[in-house]
């Protein structure tokens, strides 16, 4: 019990300076499937976050993701896709005017389809990343972004067999961020 | 210095926007178009051999392939058995009943029709040694057909330490000396409606 309370005040200790964030971005998606499968689709997404960091070091990061699709590759009439990620952050405080970060985290959504079987098709993903933060003040900051994800789709049924696809996706984005 | 840097960054932001257009509009999946049972209706006997049963599935691209995930369902397991890919007459003695395949909105389905047994006796040649002998019987059906070598729902039993194996729906008796007595009882001994009485033969060896 003692071990715990510790570790809490230690923690606390560590993240006194820490303060909730929210921030949007916005950016290019790029996606490639792997193997012999040769198809591409590229658009921009938009991203919603929130998160509680201490801007210098570390952080956690809850994000959803709206992606406007304009590829047909599961269907005629592919739709838009939508994401939830979460991802663990450290930045580099090098007493320079940007904050270098990098992260790593993990997320699911699906994406519409228009297939006579199904009507969404679910993926989890894989994500790995960095860039840099531009703080206006405590309280703001800009922030570029670059993300590469593995998307793992699940199995569609063909009757006959199933299918299975993966993906690399990169994405480029713009945002800023609140803190309080 | 912070007005530019920010001015860059947001130029090469909205740059790497707008380089990206490459998407792919064909599907790399075609759509499915229909689930079809191979076999068509279906015309047997109660006690034959497993009928082989298959379905292939039709996309829209017009390719086919064999349908190995969908689900066959059986009507009625009186009348018809399933197992595998294969049907033969269940332990009711004939019978109509309907196999379907089904996934999601896909369905097909046809008639099973066994025709029924009415009478039946031991075919297999005299014994009159030791060793193995294969145990056969014949059976005449109600739509005329006769001599029928039948294959299935039908149980072997016999005394005097004699030993019966049945692989591959082959029926193997191992004879001792002595007197024999092999019976062979149709269907199964508690469904009242086979009303096929067991027959009995028995085989003397000295």
């Amino acid at each position: 019990m003692n071990k715990i309370i510790l570790f809490l005040l230690l923690t606390v200790s560590i993240y006194a300076d820490a303060k909730f964030y929210i921030g949007t971005s916005y950016g290019t998606f790029y996606e490639s499937f792997d193997g012999d499968t040769s198809a591409y689709s590229s658009s921009n997404t938009a991203t919603l976050k929130a998160g509680y960091s201490q801007r210098e070091t570390y952080g956690i990061e809850l994000s959803l993701d709206y992606t406007k699709n304009k590829s047909n590759i599961f269907s005629a009439d592919d739709g838009d896709r939508y994401g939830l990620n979460v991802s663990l952050t450290k930045a580099f405080d090098y007493d320079i005017y940007i904050l270098p970060f990098i992260k790593a985290g993990m997320g699911a959504g699906f994406m519409n389809i228009d297939r006579n079987t199904d009507d969404k098709l679910y993926y989890g993903a894989f994500s790995i990343g960095g860039g840099v933060l531009f703080p206006v003040n405590d309280n703001f900051d800009f922030e570029v972004a670059y993300d590469y994800r593995y998307n793992s789709y699940e199995a569609i049924n063909m009757i006959s067999e199933k299918l299975l696809y993966s993906s690399d996706i990169n994405i480029i984005s713009f945002g800023f961020n609140f803190r309080y | 210095m912070k007005l530019l840097i920010n001015t860059i960054l947001i130029l090469s932001a909205f740059f790497f926007i707008s380089c990206n257009d490459k998407n792919t509009t064909t599907p790399i999946v075609t759509d499915i178009k229909s689930l079809t049972i191979d076999n068509g209706n279906i015309s047997s006997y109660s006690t034959d051999a497993p009928i082989k049963v298959s379905a292939t599935v039709t996309f829209m691209d017009g390719t086919t392939d064999t349908a190995t995930l969908a689900t066959w369902k059986n009507s009625d397991y009186e009348v018809m058995s399933y197992f595998e890919n294969s049907v033969w007459g269940g332990r009711s003695n004939g019978g109509d009943a309907n196999l379907s395949i089904e996934f999601d909105q896909y369905t097909d389905t046809i008639e099973v029709n066994f025709h029924k047994l009415t009478s039946f006796f031991i075919s297999s040649d005299e014994i009159t040694t030791t060793g193995d002998f294969i145990l056969e019987a014949k059976g005449n059906f109600e739509n005329g057909e006769s001599n029928r070598t039948i294959v299935k729902n039908i149980v072997w039993t016999a005394d005097n330490g004699a030993d019966i194996s049945v692989e591959d729906d082959v029926v193997t008796i191992t004879i001792e000396s002595g007197d024999t007595n092999v019976t062979a009882t149709m269907f199964s001994e508690t469904d009242s409606n086979s009303s096929i009485s067991p027959v009995s033969i028995v085989y003397s060896v000295e």
